[in-house]
């Protein structure tokens, strides 16, 4: 595609009718969720690369809005930097993020059966630097998975440190994936940043402590082994 | 040659916005894509690309401007709004001043109004009347809303009114705003303000601040900015993340149907809101 007008060096974005997408539903309606997935790329590597959320986790991740990036491209600066929006999107809520967490946990409670899954699409084997991006082919399996069911009857363990359900099989995927302390060749280095980055998440939520329930305090990450 | 090509398929009979105090030269109603697409090429205002699709530049502004984005501190949203960095308060009389000066600037010029609906389902959509000064920001809300059928618009109301006019320029030391260019929420007038800026994403995102509001406050729907797909068998998919998680991608996939990627909102057993909008950054 060729532009007829200098493009912006900052930004060039495009609007189109829901129409020119081939499969687009129109109206745009569907009924409840079955699944729901909050994506994130976590360049430290530390969060699994699908875990199941409880009520609980759901709201405390929805108000956390957590991702990180790879800064800049600066010699030497390899260190990510963390993002949390609440609700993944904060500049847009009028009202207070927990008022949004609170509906979401809601509807939750009225449709138990809706799963909620953390996906990290970030760094695995280590942080950014020394580990390396998610295959997106895996990640395709993992949320295919979920959304069949394969996932309802494996087996799972809860994360060290954040406690969210690991799923320890999955069609597709490589058994060691899916736990990433076993993908880092340093296992102290991993609880190490695992631990930095449960504080990342708990001084970030600081700011809406005094407005959250009890259930979605309970739902933090550990800050200590 | 050109006011020949202004004038094909203007509905200005459905529209009468003198009662607003609004006297413009020309108004251009409810024109469909081709008509403004031409005009905005007829205008200068934009070029086709080797596609055919529409370029247009919008200027000093590339992006929203936080900042300059203010919500009325009224008897509505006084204690109900969580006030701090992203939800500046500004007072009435602040937002009576420029919605004065805004429509006195518009006398004598030509102007692109269109009704559209904010949300897909009926229930709960909200009626949109959005005022531009060029043809192209009217198409972008024929791309992003959703478009009344001839029988809708015969009986259209007027709830909400986007005022955007790139052209008015606030003087901070006179009006009260920050900076020359200004978005400006009002939830009692329901109207919104953006002057300075010709970023057409001010009114998409506009919009969305208000059903922000008014899903959970008044109809206890929960609005998500996330992306929505649908399997053969009816299951439905909701993705969360930040931009470069992989939102896009993931929720496109050829085996299910794609519900719309920016905006949902959960009512008990649908989901509504707006017509597709794809911003994909290159």
């Amino acid at each position: 595609m060729t532009f007829p007008i200098p493009p912006s060096p900052k930004i060039t974005r495009v609007a189109y009718p829901i129409d020119y997408i081939p499969n687009a539903k129109v109206p745009s309606l569907g009924g409840n969720p079955k699944n729901i997935f909050f994506l994130t790329c976590d360049a430290f590597g530390i969060l699994p690369p699908i875990a199941k959320l409880t009520k609980a986790q759901a709201m405390y991740h929805f108000i956390s809005g957590y991702t990180a990036k790879v800064a800049g491209t600066e010699v030497g600066v390899t260190e990510p930097q963390t993002t949390f929006s609440a609700c993944f999107g904060r500049v847009f809520l009028p009202l207070h993020p927990t008022q949004y967490a609170e509906l979401l946990g809601e509807k939750l409670e009225k449709h138990p059966d809706v799963n909620v899954w953390l996906v990290n699409t970030g760094w695995t084997g280590g942080k950014y630097g020394v580990g390396k991006r998610m295959n997106l082919k895996y990640t395709r399996a993992m949320i295919n998975a979920a959304m069949r069911g394969d996932l309802d009857n494996v087996e799972y363990v809860a994360h060290e440190v954040f406690g969210v359900l690991k799923p320890q099989s999955c069609p597709g995927v490589p058994a060691e994936v899916l736990n990433p302390r076993n993908t880092w060749d340093d296992k102290e280095e991993y609880d190490k940043q695992a631990i930095e980055l449960a504080k990342l998440f708990v001084n970030n939520f600081k700011q809406y402590e005094q407005h959250a329930n009890e259930e979605i305090l309970s739902a933090a990450p550990k800050t200590t082994l | 040659m050109i006011m020949e090509r202004l004038d094909a398929g203007s509905k200005s009979d459905l529209i009468d916005l003198t009662e607003m105090g609004i006297i413009a030269r020309k108004v251009y109603f409810n024109l469909d894509n081709q008509t403004l697409t031409q005009q905005t090429l007829d205008l200068g205002q934009g070029k086709l690309n080797d596609l055919g699709a529409l370029c247009v530049t919008t200027g000093k502004f590339t992006g929203r401007s936080p900042k300059d984005k203010f919500i009325v501190k009224d008897s509505i949203t006084a204690h109900t709004i969580d006030w701090g960095d992203v939800n500046l308060p500004i007072s009435e009389e602040v937002f009576h001043n420029l919605y004065t000066k805004m429509k006195a600037f518009l006398q004598g010029k030509d102007i692109w109004v269109r009704h559209c609906f904010a949300g897909a389902d009926k229930n709960y959509r909200i009626n949109v009347t959005v005022i531009n000064t060029t043809p192209w920001a009217n198409l972008f809300c024929n791309n992003l809303f959703i478009s009344p059928s001839e029988e809708e618009l015969s009986s259209f109301e007027k709830e909400w009114i986007i005022l955007q006019v790139p052209e008015f320029l606030a003087d901070p030391a006179v009006d009260g705003t920050r900076s020359g260019n200004f978005t400006i929420l009002n939830f009692t007038e329901k109207v919104i303000l953006i002057g300075g800026s010709a970023y057409t994403g001010e009114m998409k995102k506009g919009i969305f601040s208000v059903l922000n509001f008014i899903l959970p406050h008044q109809y206890n729907i929960l609005p998500m900015h996330c992306s929505a797909n649908e399997g053969k068998d009816g299951d439905v998919s909701l993705f969360f993340g930040l931009s470069g998680t992989g939102k896009t991608t993931l929720s496109a996939d050829a085996n299910r149907s794609l519900i719309g990627d920016d905006e949902h909102g959960w009512a008990e057993g649908r989901y509504l809101i707006s017509k597709e909008v794809v911003t994909p950054k290159s």
